[in-house]
């Protein structure tokens, strides 16, 4: 707030309007939602994919969804959106469970 | 979001997805020996339909795309004693609208029932026929990522992978609901806020012919309970229109083609709108059909059928991650070109209380989202994930 006085006793009350710091204000707040909301959907998988690693032969069926990062590239702290091939890594666990418990 | 747009804001590295890997590839040492070490990698999007599927390919190591085509799934086996140059080319095997338009010299062989493989002869054809199309030299090491049924077994998921083998180098098969949010989803946006990520949490609403298919899309293989299939979908309203027509106007003679054609030119839900005066020709003559009833309740049908496991779905989602798939639910195939089915859908669960719920549709690359899913998924996809499928 301090900020925002000085720069308008610089540069005049009309150089930052309401409406635009509105609109910051919401989508900051926004932002620190989304990521709280993140935070919370990941935090129970990340903790069940690096607290109890099955390994593949001995997963039950059907198989608990895996969580979207396998154990071994888990991601960074500032949770970035999982990338595709991590997310297929879960897919492709299960396909091949299914396919290596399938009798030939 | 047009394909055109995809193919331009589709940068790998935006995202934050890892860059594409594809290139260079190493030549793979369990690849069909047929492919010379140094030959070029093309990736295949594949939406391998039951009447239709879509194709979208790409060099490896680029976001331009060579190919992009939906076709109808149906091989054309040319009949014994057709005079020569009948068939273009004297060709055998006739393919998708070819084989349709041919469809009185040609036995009609659909490759897929019911979302798997019926006639893997007509299979592995239709796939030749691909590769035929996307790269012609032959030379060219090819690797296709196909969407299935989120509810296809392991029998019918090794049923493609013996269809694609020596045909296609390797092969990833992933869901469709998951390639359908991968493809519908603004990479641009991606960890932007306010952008609510499809593959991470969505319900996807998937309107065909034969069934709607619903499925939870958070991130992981969709487990039975992530789904629901409904076999109430066009096929059916297009009965229930045609049972209608037939007690209103008896004798009418329209052909189930015709139904089709005019529920797709006149497909609404919501509260019943008159006049809807349709002209048609029966008989030589010209008529003039009061449908607005009769294609209101058919199509009103389907919504009584979806909505309870739509909200059986949502209930299953668990409490943290309810409020954001309640944001995200989004209504694809041919379905969802009915006209207000998302405010339909919308405004039902916001009057059953459910928080601020947002239904879209997915617009009208829907045929194409499987597909583009699936091109990203192979631009994306480790060396190590691939599947490799031995000549
Ligand atoms: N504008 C429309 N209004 C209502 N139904 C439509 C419309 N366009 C297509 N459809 C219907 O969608 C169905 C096909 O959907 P599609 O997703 O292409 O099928 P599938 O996935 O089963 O191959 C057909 O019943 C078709 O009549």
């Amino acid at each position: 707030m301090d900020a925002l006085k000085a720069v308008r006793e610089r540069y005049g009350p009309a150089c930052v309007n309401d409406e635009d710091l509105d609109q910051i204000f919401q989508r900051e707040a926004a932002r620190v939602t989304d990521a709280r909301i993140l935070a919370e959907l990941l935090a129970p998988r990340l903790l069940a994919a690096m607290g109890a690693p099955q390994s593949r032969e001995t997963r039950p069926a059907p198989a608990p969804p895996p969580a979207p990062f396998p154990a071994s590239s888990p991601p960074t702290a500032t949770a970035d959106p999982p990338g595709i091939a991590d997310l297929l890594d879960g897919m492709l666990a299960l396909d091949h469970d299914a396919r290596t418990r399938r009798p030939r | 979001m047009s394909s055109a747009t995809l193919e331009k804001t589709e940068k790998p590295t935006a995202n934050g997805i890892p860059a594409v890997s594809a290139a260079p590839f190493s030549p793979p040492a369990t690849a069909p020996a047929k492919r010379p070490a140094a030959a070029k990698t093309i990736l295949l999007g594949f939406d391998l339909g039951t009447n239709k599927s879509c194709i979208l390919a790409g060099a490896a190591g680029s976001t331009d795309i060579v190919l992009s085509k939906v076709i109808p799934s149906v091989v054309g086996y040319v009949k014994e004693g057709i005079v020569e140059g009948i068939i273009t080319d004297n060709a055998t095997q006739l393919f998708g609208e070819d084989a349709l338009r041919n469809h009185l010299h040609v036995n009609l062989v659909p490759p897929l029932a019911n979302g798997v493989v019926a006639h893997p002869e007509a299979a592995r054809d239709l796939f030749r026929h691909i590769r035929q199309l996307v790269d012609p030299s032959g030379q060219a090491e090819l690797r296709a990522v196909i969407g299935v049924p989120a509810n296809a077994d392991a029998s019918a998921r090794e049923e493609i992978r013996h269809c694609a083998q020596g045909i296609f180098d390797r092969l990833l098969l992933i869901p469709e609901p998951f390639l359908a949010a991968l493809g519908f989803r603004d990479d641009a946006r991606v960890g932007q806020a306010g952008y609510a990520d499809p593959v991470i949490n969505s319900l996807f609403i998937d309107i065909g012919g034969g069934t709607s298919d619903l499925c939870l899309v958070q991130g992981y293989f969709p487990g039975p309970d992530d789904q629901a299939s409904i076999p109430f979908a066009g096929d059916a309203i297009d009965a229930l229109i045609q049972s209608d027509l037939d007690r209103t106007y008896p004798n009418n003679g329209l052909s189930r083609q015709k139904v089709r054609e005019l529920k797709e030119a006149h497909s609404y839900v919501g509260a019943i709108r008159k006049p809807l005066d349709v002209k048609v020709v029966i008989g030589g003559k010209g008529h003039s059909l009061e449908l607005g009833e009769t294609i209101g309740n058919a199509c009103n049908a389907l919504i009584d059928k979806i909505y309870p496991a739509l909200t059986t779905l949502i209930a299953r989602a668990s409490s943290d991650s309810v409020l954001a798939l309640l944001q995200n639910i989004v209504v694809t195939g041919g379905g969802s070109q009915i006209k207000g089915i998302d405010t339909l859908l919308q405004q039902r669960l916001a009057d059953d209380g459910f928080e601020s719920p947002r239904v879209r549709v997915a617009g009208q690359d829907y045929k194409r989202y499987v597909a583009m899913g699936a091109l990203k998924a192979a631009r994306a996809a480790r060396e190590n994930q691939w599947q490799h499928l031995l000549a």
